[in-house]
């Protein structure tokens, strides 16, 4: 075993926790916008879309890694989109049939699951790569992550729209109600539900992020350039020292 | 079949309902485009070409094949793959016969196989359910409008748009919103435009 | 039960036999690196998982091979 394979093996709860702030797809890889600006104008939406990547992801991670040996080089791709639609049409009967209202507000979103750019990209960059558990923990990490994200944006959204934030009215909990309920509140944009809003939101929170990482990049490139030119000064340091030496020697 | 039901569905497609802005599909290619002119064009004649074929070939599946054996549950699968194998066929018919289409549009058809703008189109033109208003084969018609509609309004934006990078790049933003994040606020702001023309259909 | 599953299996079949043809036209030469540059950067495409700016990974190569040159230098 080389060196550096043991780089390359991350423990379980590093390959979960990837997805969050890392590696977020959403935030950082910027796969699976379409969901993310269409289906966000509440929380509970966000968060039914979320769990049902979730679901699929971890599915479809898992399968592939399984059957990766047995599918030619050839058809890796359609392959990996055969199976992705499968389990997408398993999740949306099931979907139909315990949770109406959230199949009616997820709308053609639901299908569309299939080409998110999300799970794709896991199959082709991880599970064909890597063991069946390794392939499910990135799966869920990374669905944790988008749903987290999602949750973000709906949060703000509907926070910012309505004051309030709905549960039970999408997803079969049984009980319906509001939460954080901001009485006469005057400052309800409308906008915010609405396109519009989706993309400033995102816009916004895009910016933080990048904010943040963009902060640890610019210490870590700084710390490197002051290393490099200490290493530059080193050196023309010995090489004075050494010319000294030799003209000291030659007189 | 008047001619205005074919007015109504382009301008409704692309203007009042516009893929990109009002509905959400098909953002990636939209964030990815580039600053040039050029490729936006390619991209959009890409997208408009598989959009048309596309959505006639599974609106036929479906109403002809599907729906009259009550087999509905599978369009999903059969979609999706069906707009990945038209996309492969174009491609190779691109190859073969003319090199330079090919350079154009045909280097971005790998991109938009995994496009939620086609199915999505395919999926609201089933959703629009044409046959219950104008019988199964004129619906068609109304159909590859739509598409073609909703492909018209995808090249508007995505021009535009890449009309705009060109310009931002010689603006001073902030190193905290370059790329993604003032790319979002300006598409947002063309969606609060694209709002006002609600509710002229 | 039967017809649908014949349905997907033949359209499966026919969306593979469309890959492998696909892939065997060769393209034509001077499209190789229009291709490259338009696959990574619209970030849709799955093969370009991390997206990544060509012009940091100059930069990353520059710095190595400064490291490189210093080290040897010592």
């Amino acid at each position: 075993m080389a060196k550096g394979s043991k780089k390359k093996e991350m423990s379980r709860l590093a390959n979960l926790t990837k997805g969050f702030f890392k590696e977020n797809p959403i935030f950082v890889f910027l796969l699976g916008m379409c969901p993310a600006l269409a289906v966000t104008s509440t929380v509970e939406t966000g968060l039914g879309m979320g769990l049902l990547v979730i679901i699929v992801l971890t599915m479809s991670n898992t399968v592939i890694s399984l059957i990766k040996n047995f599918i030619p080089e050839q058809v890796k791709i359609p392959s990996f989109i055969v199976i992705i639609a499968t389990f997408v049409t398993m999740i949306e009967m099931v979907t139909q049939a315990f949770a109406p209202a959230l199949y009616e507000a997820l709308g053609i979103f639901l299908p569309l699951i299939v080409v998110n750019c999300l799970i794709l990209g896991r199959a082709e960059a991880y599970a064909s790569k890597n063991g069946p558990i390794n392939s499910a923990i990135d799966g869920f990490g990374m669905g944790l992550g988008f749903t987290m994200a999602l949750m973000l944006i709906g949060f703000t959204r509907e926070v910012l729209a309505t004051g309030a934030v709905g549960y039970g009215v999408y997803l079969p909990l049984g009980v319906e109600g509001s939460i954080i309920n901001i009485d006469s509140y005057i400052l309800a944009m409308d906008v915010f539900v609405g396109p519009a809003g989706g993309f400033i939101v995102i816009g916004l929170w895009l910016a933080l992020f990048q904010a943040f990482s963009n902060r640890k990049e610019r210490i870590k490139a700084d710390t490197r350039k002051r290393w490099i030119e200490e290493k530059k000064r080193e050196a023309a340091e010995r090489k004075r020292k050494k010319a000294m030496k030799e003209a000291g020697e030659a007189s | 079949m008047s001619i205005t039901v074919f007015f109504v569905a382009i301008i409704s497609s692309m203007l009042i309902n516009n893929v990109i802005l009002l509905r959400f599909l098909g953002i990636c290619p939209f964030l990815g485009v580039s600053k040039k002119t050029e490729t936006a064009v390619g991209m959009s004649a890409a997208v408009m070409f598989v959009m048309v074929v596309a959505s006639i070939v599974t609106y036929l599946l479906y109403y002809y094949v599907l729906e009259p054996n009550g087999i509905t549950y599978i369009s999903t699968i059969a979609f999706i793959l069906i707009i990945a194998s038209l996309v492969q066929l174009v491609e190779i018919f691109l190859k073969r016969v003319s090199k330079k289409l090919y350079k154009s549009l045909g280097i971005y058809l790998p991109l938009i196989t995994t496009n939620c703008a086609i199915l999505g189109v395919a999926e609201i033109i089933i959703a629009n359910n044409y046959p219950s208003d104008y019988g199964v084969l004129q619906g068609l018609y109304v159909a590859a409008t739509t598409a073609f509609g909703t492909a018209l309004g995808f090249a508007l934006v995505i021009f535009a748009f890449s009309s705009i990078r060109e310009r931002l790049d010689s603006a001073d933003v902030p190193e905290a919103w370059k790329g993604a994040p003032i790319s979002l606020v300006i598409a947002g702001i063309m969606a609060l435009a694209f709002l006002g023309l609600g509710g002229i259909v | 039960m039967w017809l649908e599953i014949g349905i997907v299996a033949a359209i499966v079949v026919l969306y593979i036999a469309t890959f492998a043809l696909n892939k065997k036209t060769p393209i034509p030469e001077d499209c190789l690196e229009l291709i490259d540059e338009a696959t990574c950067g619209a970030c849709n495409n799955y093969s370009c998982s991390v997206k990544q700016d060509f012009s940091t990974i100059k930069e990353d190569l520059h710095e190595q091979l400064e490291i490189e040159q210093l080290k040897e230098d010592n």
